[in-house]
């Protein structure tokens, strides 16, 4: 039977034990491949939400280019959910292996001070992603503002064209916890205003369960919920799937999510209402994130590297493609 | 006297006067206090209905009800668990992993294989959940959260990315109705009922609270303590698993990183908030029901008013913790009456 497969897959046992040797084959892979060289540089990638999709594809593809470049070794951290208390675990432990260069988007900027002191006086180059620090080494990351400019634009060009008298209303979510991520609301909500619709809903959201609730919610309280902006794909598409369920029209519609996420860009290409994904060329910013650690470290090149977003519209297929290939390549 | 001074005076202390006067304050202020929730409830949902212009709609009462689906057909099992006394952090983890193995074979085999895998795995986390705790007296809170965090890493080995494009039957399951209600609805009202029928009706339930309130006077009287044990574990774990089969036909996508991510929580919580200590040995179905629809529709309610997500926080966690504060009180009372 053709489910099978699929059932045994299940198996829990299976699925960890394969998990364990998996992990053990790849680590002896890496040290092969670096074996020939005159110094390997270790640098520690820390992102601690470690759950989602495109943060999965980014530290494999940083992997790659690692391997790519030589003579690296690229550790990984397993953190998942913002959790503080693990990241700064492991980032404890690879401060005490005294690794090259640690990169790091930290929980709690302040939590991390003291070993980013340690870090640097044994020679540890520290470097952040997405934020800052005092006294880093580097920085890399990509640009949150340039983000919501590009959805601003795109989103204020459509209403012009489709509702340039008004007559409909915007749905926007939000993440208030992570005040880096601001422009990505703040700049559409004000570009969705400044066109004349009213934004009726913003509330924090980042994932499919919760956009499909809001945008339920807000469909029946303003039937004319044409607009949603989501902070993340995640939340636009579930907000898509409210629209469909709704049986709005979909050339009256307008999604748009950031980040550039598998489901998110395939939602783009199929064309419909899901009409724009501010995406983050996964390829070029795990190729910075392991680029900027080596010139932190050797001197040589640029330790601050900032990777430009691309808008993906259906109308550019060449672009989605090149996209949607950094998941593909991924495992 | 006020009522408060009046609970507080101890029965042996005063005069048979004073006696009756603390138990008519005491039964006053228990009475209050069990009308709470239901009150408390009701008034919120007024409020909203004024406040909003969809709120008392049945198409978002139904839609509060499906929305919430997956937590009433968890919390239900749940509550009957906390009452004997075990509890299960692992349900956030087992929705997802029987959520995506679902998801795995609705894409190669179609709906009716997708939905038994997802049960066959929410029920498999079960036995084991129900060996180790149950059988072997190993604590139910480390076994538990080992599971949660082995079934997470599980699913996403599984599934690294979402899972999506699953048959339109899938769809339907997640999305169509009976009569109106959500297939999700309907599943939730089927749990509810279950668990109200075992609980108030059948011998087992006795059993169950029994074994919460001293498991070893339950086991001397010849309760199969283990046995019940193991079963309701196994249950909880069937019900975690169709909460993620119905789940992810809703969203008719299966992302293992975000699907079910702080659900025990939530279920929890609803538990809790429902009345039933964390040791168990007491507790009602209709508590932990109403429970759970007070959160769902505090969160719809704050929704529809686009109140921001710091004052809908504020919100939220103040009547939680009034209720809860006033859920020590009454057992308080209770204990002293």
């Amino acid at each position: 039977m053709q489910f099978k497969p699929a059932l045994i897959a299940c198996v829990a046992t299976a699925a960890l034990a394969s998990t364990v040797a998996l992990s053990g084959c790849s680590g002896s892979a890496s040290s092969a491949s670096n074996a020939d060289c005159e110094h390997t540089y270790t640098i520690g990638f820390s992102h601690p939400i470690g759950e989602a999709e495109v943060i999965k594809a980014l530290k494999s593809l940083a992997k790659d280019h690692a391997t790519k470049v030589g003579c690296v070794e690229l550790l990984l951290d397993s953190t998942t959910g913002m959790k503080l208390e693990s990241q700064r675990a492991t980032v404890e432990s690879w401060v005490t292996q005294k690794v090259d260069a640690i990169v790091l988007w930290p929980v709690d900027s302040t939590a991390f001070a003291g070993l980013q002191r340690q870090a640097q006086s044994q020679g540890t180059k520290w470097l952040t992603y997405l934020t800052s620090m005092d006294g880093q080494n580097g920085s890399v990351g990509f640009d949150n503002k340039l983000q919501g400019q590009q959805i601003a634009e795109d989103v204020t060009a459509w209403i012009k064209k489709n509702y340039p008298n008004g007559g409909a209303t915007a749905a926007v979510t939000t993440l208030t916890t992570l005040p880096p991520s601001r422009p990505r609301y703040e700049l559409p909500i004000k570009a969705i205003e400044a066109a004349g619709i009213k934004v009726v809903s913003e509330q924090n959201c980042t994932d499919q369960a919760c956009g499909l609730q809001i945008a339920e919610d807000a469909l029946r309280e303003h039937p004319d919920l044409r607009i949603f902006v989501g902070l993340s794909d995640e939340s636009a598409i579930g907000a898509m799937k409210a629209f469909k369920n709704a049986g709005v029209d979909p050339s009256a519609v307008y999604i748009a999510g950031q980040d550039g996420s598998p489901e998110g860009l395939a939602a783009v290409k199929q064309g419909g209402m899901y009409r724009a994904s501010s995406a983050i060329p996964m390829d070029a910013l795990a190729a910075s994130i392991v680029d900027a650690a080596v010139a932190a470290v050797t001197g040589q090149g640029e330790p601050n590297q900032v990777t430009p977003t691309v808008l993906a519209k259906a109308d550019d297929p060449k672009l989605l493609a090149d996209l949607i290939s950094n998941f593909e390549r991924k495992g | 006297m006020t009522i408060l001074e009046s609970v507080a005076v101890s029965p042996s202390n005063g005069s048979p006067t004073a006696k009756r006067a603390s138990r008519t304050a005491k039964r006053f202020v228990l009475h209050g206090i069990n009308w709470f929730m239901p009150v408390a409830t009701m008034g919120l949902m007024l409020y909203f209905t004024v406040a909003t212009k969809s709120f008392l709609t049945p198409g978002n009462l139904l839609a509060v009800l499906t929305q919430n689906g997956p937590t009433f057909i968890v919390a239900v099992v749940a509550a009957v668990l906390l009452m004997a006394g075990f509890v299960d952090l692992s349900v956030g983890s087992t929705l997802a992993l029987a959520g995506v193995c679902s998801g795995l074979t609705f894409l190669s085999a179609g709906l009716a294989p997708g939905l038994m895998a997802g049960l066959a795995v929410g029920t498999a986390i079960g036995v084991i959940n129900g060996i180790l705790i149950g059988w072997l007296n190993l604590s139910p809170l480390v076994v538990t959260l080992g599971m949660l965090a082995a079934t997470r890493g599980i699913a996403q080995y599984l599934a690294p990315d979402s899972l999506y494009g699953f048959p339109e039957d899938v769809n339907v399951l997640g999305n169509g109705a009976l009569f109106g209600v959500s297939y999700l609805g309907v599943a939730a009202l089927l749990v509810i009922g279950i668990a109200l029928l075992t609980m108030n009706r059948l011998p087992i339930g006795r059993k169950i609270v029994a074994i919460g309130v001293n498991s070893r006077a339950s086991y001397l009287v010849g309760i199969p303590v283990k046995r019940i044990t193991v079963l309701l574990y196994i249950v909880l774990g069937l019900a975690a698993g169709l909460a993620g089969v119905l789940q992810v036909a809703r969203l008719d996508s299966a992302p293992s990183g975000t699907l079910g991510v702080g659900f025990e929580v939530t279920v929890l919580t609803a538990v809790l908030l429902g009345g039933i200590p964390f040791n168990g040995g007491r507790g009602s179905i209709l508590r932990v029901v109403l429970g759970v629809w007070l959160i769902a529709v505090l969160k719809n309610g704050l929704t529809l008013l686009n109140l921001g997500p710091e004052i809908a926080g504020i919100v939220t966690g103040s009547v939680l913790v009034l209720a809860a504060g006033l859920e020590a009180v009454r057992y308080w009372v209770h204990r002293t009456k």
